[in-house]
């Protein structure tokens, strides 16, 4: 089966990336395939590359990115929960001239329309909350 | 037929009654996260109405809060991450609860 996931909660505040994380090798576990993260609201702070945890917890932005490289699937964050939250990538940072861009690698910024197409087109959605 | 997902404790939130009041006959409920506490005796009980859904929960987020079976409603049965995305294979539509 085609899964999606969409993630509402920031990392550490909340366990909803991490259930969401081990849904997702659970998922992928099963032979089922995901199709994209997509994160919003205070999910969105999951896509910053400046999460900083001390070396022994888990860095969940950096989790998701291995698993999202190793088994294919988007990273999507939703561009207008992102940007007021200051989670900018270069494009963004320009556009608003700001100082830096802070999306990490493997996320994408895109817009709202990618949630409710991850809806139509996944077999399954499931979302995880604060 | 779908499996709502409940992340918070009946001690804290009444998020768990307004899943209840939307629930039908062969629906499925997981209990996850902080919502493992409604697994507690001590918690809630059935009603008729409840007793027709099948209850879960999540047993890596029951034994991380320090809960055991034996604390808990025998009605619900205890599913691992695997488990749970077992749940949703079998049911199309998921509503999470949060």
């Amino acid at each position: 089966m085609n899964y999606s996931i969409a993630i509402y909660g920031g990392p550490y505040g909340h366990q909803a990336s991490h259930s969401a994380y081990h849904f997702a090798q659970a998922v992928l576990a099963k032979g089922h395939h995901i199709q994209r993260v997509f994160f919003y609201h205070d999910g969105v702070y999951n896509a910053s590359a400046l999460v900083s945890p001390p070396q022994d917890e888990v860095n969940l932005p950096q989790q998701w990115q291995q698993l999202a490289n190793t088994h294919q699937f988007e990273l999507t964050v939703c561009i207008a929960a992102a940007v007021r939250r200051g989670v900018l990538d270069a494009n963004e940072a320009r556009r608003y001239q700001k100082p830096a861009a802070n999306l990490a690698e493997g996320y994408q910024l895109s817009g709202l329309g990618q949630l409710i197409d991850a809806s139509l087109e996944s077999d399954r959605l499931i979302s995880f909350g604060p | 037929m779908m499996l709502h997902t409940v992340n918070k404790s009946g001690f804290s939130s009444k998020l768990l009654e307004e899943c209840l009041r939307t629930v039908q006959a062969d629906d499925a409920i997981l209990l996850i996260e902080d919502g493992v506490y409604n697994a507690l005796k001590t918690a809630r009980t059935f009603t008729d109405q409840q007793a027709q859904c099948t209850w879960y929960v999540l047993m890596e987020d029951a034994k991380a809060r320090g809960l055991q079976a034996e604390h808990c409603h025998p009605e619900i049965q205890w599913v691992d991450y695997s488990g749970f995305v077992e749940l949703t294979e079998q049911h199309a539509s998921i509503c999470s609860w949060f």
